[in-house]
């Protein structure tokens, strides 16, 4: 009977403990925060639109290295989601990074079926690569499925008139 | 004014145009009518004005459960696991997941937008279930089980939904490996276009069969049939609004809109929960009710924007990136809101089942 009640008391208190530990870290972390948003904007943390905002802002301020981590990091957390890797391509097409920009799509073509925009952005990517053949293949895929296609490389790849 | 008109709405908690448009979810269909008509994607106008819909709805609505939780008369004594070590579990996986967050936080990123649709078919279940019960239309075990089915066709819908985006099936199995077996795609196309039909149809036939059903179909043990009566509009249409997103719109949108239209549901059926469990009776009239929803909803705004726009800082201040500080936020708050919804709206042997069985705002309680 003591025993069992010592028992109760001990868990009671280390609930309490946990409680203690949990709540105050989440209050701590979210007091944390605000003095750190407030050190680096001079104001309180904005709503924010999207995750890939800081990113945008990255890019203005001129870190465009900052600007393709938090793509990648982005594309990461959603490896299966075509949206994700093709922002993340078209990051590192922005940076100069043609070639993985290519490798990214083409992993995204492996994935299965995918958005018209992705057949439309490899065949820019192909074409600047000097890769005719490849680019026309999938400049015709996206245009039959409907995504747009600049006209100059249509016309460049004989895919329309002049 | 409290019981139907023509159709029977069923007996409501605050009143005819806000239980049929707000809790049961009636705003959804004016709503998804007028974004079919637009043709904008969710994403097109979260560039315009969500932020701000998104802070007094959506975050609002997580938190809501949090401070429903710790203000529900009781809960740390019954609920002690979620009350006192849920925060600390809760830190620790979104710092591991933050932390790990191509490993392990993509997954928790995946079961966020997986169990969402499953979280809004048990929260259709759990108000259409109130209103049948609150209505005099109490349920046999095997109706209550077939409501239940029927309430989670859309999650079934979204679960396939997500496939090609990595969530719901895809998060198991590669988009590429459905679409690459012909039997295995063939299949999942029949089942996409049969839950596109079964989600409507399924709610539709179970209010006509409440409606119709026979005076003996009650079993030994179920209420008498005499006092049994048919589902109120209220629980048909919390079902057929439901439906509507995931299937009139693709899944990122349907994502969008559900969870905006299941926070302003939410956040108006928890306060009537927190009024009735607070205000003090009668005495004051609807103005004791009416300061503690207000109460309520700021604590709620305030803990919003506290957990999903202040915490990704204090993971940022540890040197991580501003993606994964806040898509882990965003995912764990997600998981914390499903687990403790899973427990704080139970009604056997809890306080919740007065409310539900209770008069509308501003009726006094009979007997």
């Amino acid at each position: 009977m003591v025993s069992a009640r010592l028992r109760l008391a001990g868990a009671g208190a280390a609930s309490r403990i946990g409680f203690a530990v949990g709540a105050g870290g989440v209050a701590t972390s979210l007091v944390a925060g605000v003095i750190f948003a407030w050190l680096e904007s001079g104001a309180a943390p904005p709503l924010m639109r999207h995750p890939l905002d800081p990113a945008r802002e990255a890019l203005v301020e001129g870190e465009s290295g900052r600007f393709v981590e938090e793509h990648r990091m982005f594309a990461a957390i959603q490896p299966r989601d075509a949206e994700a890797q093709l922002r993340l391509a078209g990051a590192l097409a922005r940076h100069g990074d043609r070639p993985e920009a290519i490798r990214v799509l083409e992993r995204v073509l492996a994935l299965g079926p995918v958005p018209p925009a992705v057949h439309a952005r490899l065949a820019v990517l192909y074409w600047n690569s000097a890769r005719v053949d490849e680019a026309r293949v999938q400049a015709r895929r996206a245009v039959e499925l409907g995504a747009p296609v600049p006209p100059e490389l249509l016309v460049r790849l004989g895919l329309a008139d002049g | 004014m409290a019981e139907a008109t023509a159709l029977r709405l069923g007996r409501t908690f605050v009143g005819p145009a806000f239980d049929l448009l707000v809790i049961a979810g009636g705003l959804s269909f004016p709503l998804a009518a007028w974004l079919l008509y637009d043709g904008r994607s969710a994403a097109a106008l979260i560039g315009l004005s969500i932020p701000v819909v998104a802070l007094l709805v959506n975050q609002a609505h997580f938190a809501a459960s949090t401070v429903r939780l710790y203000t529900k008369p009781g809960a740390f004594e019954t609920l002690p696991f979620l009350t006192r070590w849920l925060p600390l579990v809760t830190l620790a996986l979104l710092s591991v997941s933050v932390a790990l967050a191509g490993e392990v936080g993509r997954h928790l990123w995946a079961l966020s937008l997986t169990w969402s649709p499953f979280h809004y078919a048990a929260q259709t279940f759990g108000l259409a279930s109130m209103y049948c019960y609150r209505s005099g239309c109490p349920l046999s075990s095997g109706e209550r089980r077939a409501l239940r089915w029927a309430c989670l066709l859309p999650f079934f819908k979204a679960f396939l939904g997500g496939t090609g985006a990595g969530y719901g099936l895809g998060w198991l199995v590669p988009a590429g490996v459905v679409a690459g077996d012909p039997l295995f795609f063939a299949l999942f196309q029949g089942a996409v276009r049969f839950l596109d039909v079964a989600v409507f149809a399924a709610p539709l036939a179970l209010f006509a069969w409440l409606a119709w059903r026979p005076a003996g179909s009650a079993r030994a043990g179920d209420p008498a049939p005499a006092r049994r009566t048919g589902m109120p509009l209220a629980s048909l249409v919390v079902m057929l609004a439901n439906g509507t997103w995931f299937v009139l719109f693709d899944y990122y949108d349907a994502f969008v809109w559900a969870t905006v239209l299941h926070g302003l549901q939410y956040l108006a059926i928890v306060a009537v929960f927190h009024a009735r469990d607070h205000a003090p009776p009668a005495a004051s009239g609807g103005r004791g009710a009416l300061r503690q929803v207000a109460w309520f909803y700021a604590l709620c705004v305030a803990l919003g924007y506290g957990l999903f726009q202040c915490w990704p800082w204090a993971y940022r201040l540890a040197g991580f990136g501003a993606v994964e500080s806040t898509l882990m936020v965003i995912g764990v708050i997600n998981v914390h809101h499903f687990v403790v919804d899973a427990y704080i709206w139970r009604l056997r042997r809890d306080p919740n089942y007065r409310t539900v069985m209770g008069p509308p705002a501003g009726e006094p309680p009979r007997g």
